[in-house]
């Protein structure tokens, strides 16, 4: 390998490592902390919970006001907009996957409730909100993974 | 990372504006002061960086008030990934080419 080709292959090294601290640096930074996952489980099973005891819209609708506020002062916290789905297509699987657990979940809630009471929402409620922190804190635990994985 | 045709991309290369597309490259926008913070660079010079890699049609600039500041906030475009992803697709061809003709 003659000289300009071993300079070539250094510099480009270096650009590459350069790309990878830059990578690491920006998904560090988008490390959501636990509080947020943890306060937007508990609202879903809120929601979710109210949704099962048939209370009107009106009353769950500050829930998602909230939900939606907390994102948007993460967000400009961080200072970055994280990706949430690689492409348009796995957006709106994701939307329908969503909604086709959620309405069968809220019916069955709702069943329950004019069956059992009001404990039978609030105990579906409380299983998504502790669903929804393990799923955080999976997903929190393989970010940090791949960063420490760009060193 | 998308698969790309490796192509290297003089106006990427740069060391500070790699750097600045590698920043942008996993998210959907990146705020101008972390930009910043993460280059270690001043705000005219990033500035210039970026009117350059706007003008090619690479990145894109949007300026949104929020709690009575204006922020700008950057994010790569279509055009602006698909040159990065090729340009790091070459400096990887580059840096195996190199190890193939040692071993």
């Amino acid at each position: 390998m003659n000289q300009t080709n071993q300079e070539n292959s250094h510099n480009a090294a270096h650009a590459l490592s350069n790309v990878r601290k830059m990578e690491r640096a920006g998904r560090r930074r988008a490390i959501t902390p636990i509080w947020v996952g943890a306060a937007l489980a508990i609202l879903t099973g809120l929601i979710f919970g109210l949704a099962g005891m048939g209370v009107s819209r009106l009353i769950t609708a500050p829930f998602f006001v909230l939900m939606v506020l907390i994102v948007l002062f993460q967000t400009y916290k961080m200072g970055v907009l994280v990706r949430p789905f690689s492409s348009r297509h796995t957006s709106v699987v994701a939307m329908m996957v969503t909604a086709m657990i959620s309405i069968p979940v809220i019916l069955l809630s709702q069943n329950l409730y004019s069956e059992m009471g009001a404990a039978a929402p609030i105990i579906i409620g409380a299983i998504i909100a502790l669903v929804g922190i393990i799923l955080f804190v999976l997903e929190r635990r393989v970010n940090c993974n791949y960063i420490e994985s760009l060193k | 990372m998308t698969a790309e045709n490796p192509q290297f991309d003089t106006i990427i290369h740069a060391p500070n504006r790699l750097k600045i597309c590698a920043l942008l490259a996993p998210f959907e926008k990146v705020e101008f002061r972390v930009l910043g913070d993460e280059l270690n660079i001043s705000d005219s010079v990033l500035s210039k960086h970026i009117k350059l890699l706007e003008e090619v049609g690479y990145i894109k600039q949007r300026k949104i008030k929020f709690s009575g500041r204006l922020r700008t906030w950057v994010s790569l475009t279509t055009k602006g990934a698909k040159a990065f992803n090729g340009h790091v697709q070459e400096l990887k061809r580059i840096v195996s080419f190199a190890d193939n003709s040692l071993t």
